[in-house]
């Protein structure tokens, strides 16, 4: 006998008519809940290590330091933790509870980047010092310079490297002169921070359009091993997005705050919130604050 | 004559080497990840390390106790999300489907074996989580978004292997079965599916291993909090999320501890393995 492969029994019409309709009107009947106060807040993060996280705690005070001198996050294990700006971007965009944080140079139209303390991060309150959570990008170095390094730094602070800042998003520190290259060739080596490297790619292509002789290499790590390496010598400049602590400044490292970057606090488009306060951020990240009614959100 | 036992030899010779390439590689990633783990596991302590509920990188507290648990949440969701529906599936294949809707079901199920990992991941991130999200409430990165997202990545796995030691089962099981009296489903599903017993629990765990090892498409629906899994609805971190998501900034002893990491990730899936090689071992002897 031949081994019976199928039955000829089809799977009737009707239930699978049936599955497919339940399965369209659960779709079509579950929308997103719009935003209310009473909704609990969906907190994100940023992943331990990241530049805009520690940047981010250190100014909302969200750091404890133990007795041994070592520095702990304070934000609440239950937050979701982004690997990048974009995932912050793309999770806050599609849910109206939810908060994160980001760097002002990512922010875009899909979420509300909210005032904090009545500023909101635009440049002018970057700048003078009034919106409470910007951090600067720097570059540090030790000792003297080589001739290419020190016509690439002249270059990141004339107008045209500053301009270059400015349309990449973030905030230029001065005004700057017209810049002239001297010509000079060579290698200009920098190493650290992965917020900073991305504009100064931006740099590095408006520098070559005037000066093509000199070879700028980019490696991409965190702030704390860029300002390792150009201690040890290893680099030219290290990127650094936060400042020099003391033991550092003593190995004689000198940093220039080539641009600043405001972290802005973002949620949903819907979201009703008109602002909040420094401290209700701190809450929210504390865990203290679960609904949004908690931080002072009305309808 | 001569000629051609030379070219015997060194065809030999090649084939062992091609041979070798794939017992080095396992012997080097054996040697890198004990050796690079091993002054970490030493620094932090073995039984603090895999015991240790927090972790806390500035303070240099590394316990991966909440990641153990969360890789086996999600792998757990997954194996019973995913296995019944896989084996149903290879069940239908093998013995109810019509031929001519086997030509599209097969090649279907193949087909989701080739999808890169990413894209389930983006896949989760854009259609499970929000699903979650609006179903159960929660901000949908969940253990259940996670399982879900494996479960699909797991049944192609679990669909091919339940198949083909279904289909090595032989015929007179079948026959004999129909002869006795019993209706086609009853074979199948008295006769036919037990004697595929110890192919298909190593299906499972085959699909238990990939699932286990899932990187890329578990930090993206995971919500990757260092916590324990206590419902569904709230996210987890896994031992390969950990990895993935701290590997870029860390350095000294937090490097040194996610290498610790994967050592332990590594042991758990030799672990699975060796259940594995053991369940064919009982199936070659019947």
């Amino acid at each position: 006998m031949k081994r019976l492969t199928h039955v000829r029994l089809r799977p009737s019409r009707l239930p699978v008519c049936c599955l497919l309709l339940c399965g369209c009107l659960l779709c079509s009947s579950c929308r997103e809940r719009p935003f209310s106060p009473e909704r609990e807040i969906h907190v994100f993060t940023r992943e331990d290590g990241s530049g805009t996280r520690t940047a981010f705690e250190e100014l909302f005070g969200l750091l404890e330091t133990d007795p041994d001198g070592k520095r702990a996050s304070m934000t609440q294990p239950e937050a979701v933790v982004a690997r990048s700006n974009g995932v912050v971007l793309s999770g806050v965009s599609a849910d109206p509870a939810a908060i994160g944080y980001l760097s002002v140079g990512s922010l875009n139209h899909t979420v509300r980047a909210l005032p904090i303390d009545g500023e909101m991060p635009t440049e002018e309150a970057i700048r003078s010092g009034r919106y409470p959570a910007a951090r600067p990008f720097s570059l540090v170095t030790c000792g003297a310079l080589s001739a290419p390094a020190a016509d690439f730094l002249r270059f990141v602070f004339s107008r045209e490297g500053q301009n270059t800042v400015s349309s990449a998003g973030y905030v230029p520190v001065c005004d700057g002169e017209h810049f002239v290259s001297s010509g000079v060739s060579g290698k200009v080596v920098l190493v650290g921070s992965s917020s900073v490297s991305p504009v100064m790619e931006k740099l590095r292509e408006a520098y070559f359009l005037l000066n093509t002789a000199v070879n700028i290499e980019i490696q991409t790590s965190d702030s704390s091993s860029g300002i390792r390496s150009v201690a040890g010598d290893d680099c030219d400049f290290g990127m650094a997005s936060r400042s020099l602590n003391a033991g550092e400044r003593a190995q004689g490292l000198e940093e220039h705050s080539i641009a600043l970057d405001g972290i802005a606090v973002v949620v949903h488009p819907e979201n009703t919130a008109a602002g909040l306060t420094s401290g209700q951020v701190r809450d929210i990240y504390l865990g203290k604050a679960v609904f949004w009614h908690d931080a002072g959100v009305v309808q | 004559m001569r000629r051609g036992q030379t070219f015997e030899r060194l065809m030999q010779t090649v084939f062992f080497l091609c041979a070798c390439v794939a017992v080095a590689s396992v012997i080097l990633i054996c040697i890198f990840l004990f050796s690079g783990g091993a002054p970490a596991l030493k620094e932090i302590g073995v039984l603090r390390f895999l015991t240790g509920r927090r972790w806390e990188p500035g303070r240099e507290t590394f316990g991966v106790l909440t990641m153990i648990a969360g890789s086996f949440a999600v792998t757990l969701g997954a194996v019973l999300l995913g296995v019944p529906v896989g084996i149903l599936t290879a069940v239908y294949l093998s013995f109810f489907c019509p031929p001519k809707l086997r030509r599209v079901l097969r090649p279907a199920v193949d087909l989701l074996a080739g999808i890169p990992s990413v894209v389930y991941g983006f896949f989760g991130l854009t259609v499970l989580v929000p699903a979650v999200r609006r179903l159960f409430g929660g901000s949908g990165y969940s253990v259940l978004a996670v399982s879900a997202v494996l479960a699909i990545m797991i049944l192609p796995t679990v669909v091919s292997v339940s198949e083909s030691s279904l289909s090595a089962v032989g015929d007179g099981y079948y026959e004999g079965a129909r002869a006795l009296g019993a209706g086609h489903e009853r074979s199948v599903f008295r006769v036919m599916l037990p004697a595929a017993r110890s192919g298909i629990s190593a299906a499972v765990t085959l699909g238990l291993g990939r699932a286990i090892g899932e990187s890329m498409a578990v930090v993206m629906v995971a919500g990757n909090q260092a916590i324990f899994p206590k419902s569904l609805l709230v996210g987890t971190r896994t031992l390969t999320s950990n990895i993935v998501l701290e590997m870029g900034y860390a350095a000294d002893l937090h490097a040194d501890a996610l290498i610790a990491t994967g050592v332990v990730l590594f042991v758990i899936v030799m672990l699975n393995n060796l259940i594995f090689a053991l369940l064919r071992r009982r199936r070659m002897k019947k």
